[in-house]
């Protein structure tokens, strides 16, 4: 039974102001001048749908979604300090430029200097805009570096491994730890489910037939590799986005600090059904997990 | 504190790599490495056969440990306690900072809840550091195939190969490679 990331939550959001739209049209026959009106009602509707959203407790992209999604893992967590640190600088940096030009704009305007100045080079002020412009990326790489090098380096072992195997359309997952011959004992596809076939609550062209299920706080090696064309296995969440490349095995690492339902969509395009190849992750209790996975392992469905 | 340190300078490939004769193969695991303190009498000599240049580290280690036990004879037998204590807890220290950690916390877990369902994967392997693990499985692969050549078919020792390559390769390049076995036509060095 697929929990629906608490989406059902916000679905009365989602769901209402639609009626409620259509409810203000059909009543704009009754009322002939407060057409306006309504209207003004209906687009207040729309922006407090997309207020609402972005409230919503959904790990998946919202619709006008600006930020980074919440991070389930400590790379995502990385990523949006990172993010948040730089930008801090950025805007400074922003707001020192504009007011130079700003006020290079204003003071020099022909309006109000008929001559113009006619300074040809200042060495103090070229030499620093050359060198602090120059350290300033530099500052920028040294933390960005480690965060790269570090989401790189697997230093703990992992306790599982999962193989996301990218097809032309759908996913496999094969769960082989568990493996006591060459027979694959736990895998299966993990295929979109179509728009008609949606429950209410489930999110169009995210949702999945089987989820991944993982168990959250453990170490995971997730290896992708697709058996066709590339794709790539990218969960915006947990901070991951891999490539998919035919023929070799992509290794990350992750560790899921929160349970929860993560969804992701394929990130390289590979080929018509492109946009219908989403990823799915629950995470689970580390208990249940093993109950799940037994579950899975003993009626021997594949 | 030697021999738990020369178990631990050598490399993973030393460690993996087949013998040519018949010997002990299979990596220590952290368990078997404080029997090993446990018992330092019968361990040196199974470890200076392991060893190819590790003993010069090892030797170093051991002469700056010697001097005070040799200055003072008589409390030997009393400082060879807590000395041995420390020996094992720094080798822990070690272990828990490297690979051994995720292995004792599974061992945690697996005490608290006991499931059929255990933890447990192809460990790191610091012959593949990076995010290209292709070589890994294919090592792996070869690794299994190579022990059981030597050791004859089911061989307890090589079953963690086995485990690693299931763990690691999908399953597809598996059938492939082993209908390529079959036929003669693998690419690997078997």
């Amino acid at each position: 039974m697929p929990i629906p990331c608490l989406s059902w939550l916000d679905q009365p959001n989602r769901r209402f102001p639609s009626s409620f739209i259509g409810r203000a049209r059909t009543s704009l026959s009754f009322f002939g001048g407060g057409a306006e009106q309504s209207k003004k009602k209906a687009k207040k509707m729309i922006v407090l749908k997309w207020l609402f959203l972005t409230i919503a407790p959904c790990d998946a992209a919202e619709p006008w979604q600006l930020g980074s999604q919440d991070a389930a893992t400590p790379m995502m967590q990385g990523i949006i300090d990172l993010h948040h640190d730089i930008f801090f600088f950025l805007i400074l940096i922003f707001v020192f430029v504009s007011r130079i030009l700003v006020r290079a704009l204003w003071h020099f305007h022909y309006s109000k200097k008929k001559i113009p100045q006619r300074i040809v080079h200042g060495t103090t002020i070229e030499i620093l805009w050359t060198i602090f412009p120059s350290i300033i990326p530099m500052f920028i790489a040294i933390p960005s570096f480690a965060l790269l090098y570090s989401m790189d380096e697997v230093v703990v072992d992992p306790a599982m491994t999962i193989k996301a195997i990218g097809h032309q359309w759908y996913r496999t997952y094969e769960y082989s730890d568990y493996n006591s011959s060459d027979e694959q004992s736990l895998t299966f596809d993990s295929y979109t489910i179509p728009e008609d076939d949606l429950e209410l609550g489930q999110s169009r062209l995210l949702e999945v037939d089987n989820r991944v299920v993982l168990p959250a706080k453990t170490h995971l090696r997730i290896i992708v590799t697709p058996a066709d064309v590339p794709h790539s296995w990218a969960v915006p969440s947990s901070g991951v986005k891999c490539d998919a490349v035919p023929g070799r095995l992509n290794q990350i690492s992750i560790l899921v600090q929160r349970e929860g339902v993560y969804y992701g969509q394929c990130s390289e395009i590979c080929g018509t059904n492109h946009a219908f190849t989403p990823i799915v992750v629950e995470a689970v209790p580390r208990k249940d997990y093993g109950s799940r996975v037994s579950n899975q392992l003993i009626p021997g469905e594949a | 504190m030697a021999e738990a340190q020369s178990e631990q300078t050598l490399s993973l490939a030393e460690q993996y790599s087949l013998k040519e004769k018949e010997e002990k193969v299979d990596i220590p695991l952290p368990s078997e490495v404080k029997e090993v303190e446990n018992a330092e009498n019968a361990a040196p000599a199974e470890v200076v056969v392991k060893n190819d240049e590790p003993p010069v580290e090892a030797d170093a280690d051991q002469s700056s440990d010697n001097p005070p036990a040799e200055e003072s004879p008589a409390v030997e037998d009393s400082e060879t306690g807590p000395a041995a204590e420390n020996d094992s807890g720094a080798a822990a220290e070690e272990e828990s900072s490297g690979a051994g950690e995720e292995e004792n916390s599974g061992d945690q877990e697996s005490t608290d809840e006991q499931p059929e369902i255990k933890l447990e994967t192809a460990p790191v392997d610091f012959r593949f550091p990076t995010t290209n693990q292709t070589r890994h499985c294919f090592t792996r692969y070869i690794e299994y195939h190579r022990c059981t050549q030597a050791k004859g078919e089911g061989a307890p020792e090589c079953e963690k190969f086995a485990k690693y390559y299931r763990s690691l390769c999908p399953s597809e390049w598996v059938e492939k490679w082993n209908e390529q076995r079959e036929n003669g036509t693998f690419p690997g060095p078997l």
